[in-house]
């Protein structure tokens, strides 16, 4: 584990922040980056500048779950325009983005011989499971990073792709279309990771089994803590009961 | 040992002393789908744990958590875990000694998986400190099977222990509160009794809150028998008559210690003697858009509010032409059928027009108000027409002025809430509405579609249909907000069952308002 080089606090780009794993890493790990969290429909349960709590026995002092406050922005990623608005305000909120965390995800499932309407939507559920983690990083780059690559060195700077042991495996339960944009991220990770080395960002991707009722969304949260302070880069990691493996 | 299942998800029972968590915890660990829910991490019991375990002599912490993970999970990979406050705060002291880092709740969850708090509390604390009391004077704790009692033994306790106990009580489930409200936790709460009276219901609730198959479970009767006898009883009794006669003391004693927090003045309502004895553990939610306003759900203890809505039930059966002492039409061009609390009003309802409630209200909306209170009941029959966008800023009248330990409600009968207009004699205080608050109770389950929301509009130019945020009618939440040119909201229309609240402004003087934005947008009344 390498501390970034300076005293700044990291700052972390979050997409999906309104889901389970968003909002988990949100309410955990706010002390420790300053995230711009980006959600479609639903606040992320943490504290935000929109939204705090207050104990109503001792309303005069500011709850632990309030003192570290994300960043929330409401865009719907899929719609034209909304990338660059959302990288924008980060860096105008906070400056320097450390860290990318694609987690929005779009669940369409169903059977690929009889479903007509998933695959009549299949460009837009791959726009968002495929193709917005590299949209969103390649926006941070244009607007931020392709500038300073000894900057995003020394800050250790990375984006983690968050995608899905579905990818691996073959479930049965209609996730065909989930798990080929899921597996077309994989091999988009590592293929980002090789473009992006000349400008000194990592990228990786996580691919966890079902959280929390396989494993605990905690320890996706933890995971992703640890591609950020460690080296990796085009690595896609299997999270599952068995553990962690290289895939 | 069997292998075991991998814990991803936690059932933890946060208790007291002689809660009745065992009732509970057993319960539960009987279904099989709720892990096994234990006290590991008493101290005392560890030696027993160790060697269950099969753990060395000295094992580490490490080794503890992990035996313990092991040992009380079930095969559905639900881990089970019976904690009361000391041992909590014991355990966390433990871990970050061990290097573990974070927040409180991040320290517990670095060791326990994905925990859901089901937390259990007993309504007749001073039974809880007896009990106490005497299973700690005769070190019997549970009383297992259907066998009879062993013969009662005569049993004196000391009066002394017991205030101790009770304060040791309040203190723990003080800790317990501040920890869930701090870390924004909504536990599941249990409350004994209930439990006592409806065992296979209480317990199906917590498979429910824990998320797995509750439908599916079987639930086995109790294993566990009451030990509650009638001596419990006759010491209860007794313990008051003499509390009671020693009280004024008692009040002096304690009147040098100013209240720490709003919590702890006395609310005069009912039984209770603080608002802590009436809210629930949960922090209320701030949010500021489409303007600052505060919701809570699950807002009074699940006993408490059980009785705002028994009286609620008896102020509507008493008709809707039958104020004041039931509803009547008193809103001109609102479609409503409400009821004004008068002064004297005991109760329930009381807690709601009482300083404490008023002065936490006041303080969650950033406002600083002045003890003047419009409280009332509305009721909506099905298919109410929707109110306005309206804010809400209007002036309001009483007939005297609060002392900072008071709340002192409209009286008709003296002066006119409205226009000022008052019985000789008497000087009307003038003030403008700071905070309105409506409190949803004695609703059928609301379900989208339903109506009946309070919508917060970003401006009066929107239609009441389409409102930027809408709070349900679901019993038990609420929402309230400071009043300004800009608070705009409105009734919507329910569509499908009836709409019952408590609604509330309190107050503050003309002065806060118009040197904020002057007195223009103060909306006065149409002569009425």
């Amino acid at each position: 584990m390498s501390a970034p080089a300076s005293m700044e606090r990291r700052t972390c780009l979050l997409t999906g922040a309104g889901g389970t794993l968003g909002s988990a890493f949100c309410v955990t790990r706010a002390a420790d980056y300053d995230i711009v969290a980006v959600y479609r429909s639903r606040h992320p349960e943490a504290a935000s500048q929109l939204q705090w709590y207050v104990d109503p026995l001792r309303p005069d002092v500011l709850p632990e779950a309030s003192r570290h406050r994300v960043f929330v922005v409401q865009a719907d990623l899929a719609r034209a325009g909304e990338v660059e608005r959302v990288v924008q305000l980060a860096l105008a909120r906070v400056g320097h983005i450390d860290l990318v965390v694609n987690a929005a995800v779009t669940y369409g499932f169903g059977s690929t011989l009889d479903n007509a309407p998933l695959l009549e939507d299949a460009l837009d559920h791959l726009a968002v499971n495929l193709l917005l983690p590299a949209r969103l990083a390649a926006a941070v780059a244009r607007e931020h990073w392709r500038h300073q690559p000894d900057e995003n060195r020394r800050r250790n700077r990375n984006v983690v792709n968050m995608s899905s042991v579905s990818a691996i495996e073959t479930y049965p339960g209609g996730q065909g279309m989930y798990a080929a944009a899921k597996a077309g991220l994989n091999a988009l990770t590592r293929h980002m990771a090789l473009d992006y080395e000349a400008i000194g960002v990592r990228v990786n991707a996580l691919a966890p089994t079902s959280f929390p009722g396989l494993v605990p969304t905690q320890a996706i949260v933890e995971r992703i803590g640890a591609l950020d302070s460690g080296e990796l880069t085009g690595t896609v990691t299997v999270v599952d009961t068995a553990g962690d493996r290289l895939v | 040992m069997p292998p075991a299942a991998v814990a991803d998800l936690s059932c933890v029972v946060t208790s007291l002393p002689r809660s009745g968590s065992w009732l509970l915890a057993d319960g539960l660990t009987r279904t099989g789908r709720a892990g096994r829910p234990e006290e590991y991490l008493r101290p005392e019991l560890e030696a027993r744990y160790t060697g269950l375990w099969g753990l060395r002599a000295v094992p580490t912490n490490g080794q503890l958590w992990e035996a313990m993970l092991r040992a009380g999970t079930t095969a559905n990979g639900v881990f089970g875990l019976k904690v009361h406050w000391q041992d909590f705060a014991r355990l966390l002291r433990l871990a970050r000694t061990a290097g573990r880092v974070g927040t409180d709740r991040e320290v517990f969850e670095s060791i326990v998986p994905t925990p859901r708090y089901v937390h259990i509390v007993r309504r007749d604390t001073l039974r809880q400190a007896l009990s106490w009391c005497r299973a700690l004077d005769s070190n019997q704790w549970w009383a297992a099977g259907a066998s009879a009692p062993a013969a009662e033994r005569p049993w004196d306790p000391d009066f002394d222990e017991v205030e101790l106990l009770l304060d040791l009580l309040t203190e723990q489930e003080r800790a317990w509160r501040r920890f869930f409200a701090a870390h924004a936790i909504c536990p599941l709460e249990v409350v004994y009794e209930d439990l006592a009276r409806d065992y296979v219901p209480t317990i199906r609730r917590v498979l429910e809150h824990l998320g797995v198959d509750a439908a599916g479970a079987v639930i086995p009767p109790p294993a566990l028998r009451r030990q509650a006898d009638d001596m419990s009883g006759r010491w209860a009794a007794k313990y008051l008559h003499v509390q009671r006669a020693t009280a004024p003391e008692r009040r002096d004693g304690q009147a040098g210690t100013a209240p720490a927090s709003v919590g702890s003045a006395p609310i005069a309502a009912g039984p209770y003697r603080s608002l802590e004895d009436v809210l629930a553990p949960h922090p209320w939610t701030v949010r500021s858009h489409p303007f600052p306003h505060v919701v809570a759900r699950n807002v009074l203890r699940p006993e408490v509010y059980a009785e705002v809505d028994r009286a609620f039930e008896d102020v509507l059966a008493r008709g809707m032409d039958a104020a004041p002492h039931g509803f009547g039409r008193s809103t001109p061009g609102y479609d409503v059928f409400s009821h004004t609390m008068r002064t004297g009003q005991d109760g329930p309802f009381a807690l709601f027009l009482s300083r404490p409630w008023h002065d936490a209200v006041a303080v969650a909306a950033s406002v600083a108000a002045g003890g003047h209170v419009f409280c009332g009941l509305h009721h909506h029959a099905v298919g109410s027409a929707s109110g306005s966008v309206h804010n809400d800023l209007n002036p309001g009248f009483f007939p005297r002025a609060a002392r900072p330990d008071e709340v002192v409600l409209n009286d008709h009968a003296l002066c006119s809430y409205y226009s000022g207009e008052s019985q000789a004699g008497v000087q009307p205080v003038e003030t403008v509405r700071a905070v309105a608050l409506i409190f949803f109770v004695h609703n059928q389950p609301w379900s989208p579609g339903d109506g009946g929301e309070i919508g917060l509009y970003a401006s009066a130019a929107h239609p009441i249909e389409r409102p930027a945020v809408a709070v349900p009618p679901i019993n038990n939440s609420m929402v309230f907000f400071e009043c300004t040119p800009h608070s705009f909201h409105g009734f919507i229309s329910n569509r499908r069952i009836p709409r019952n609240s408590l609604i509330m402004w309190i107050h503050r003087p003309p002065a806060d308002v118009i040197g904020r934005w002057g007195a223009d947008p103060i909306v006065r009344w149409p002569s009425r």
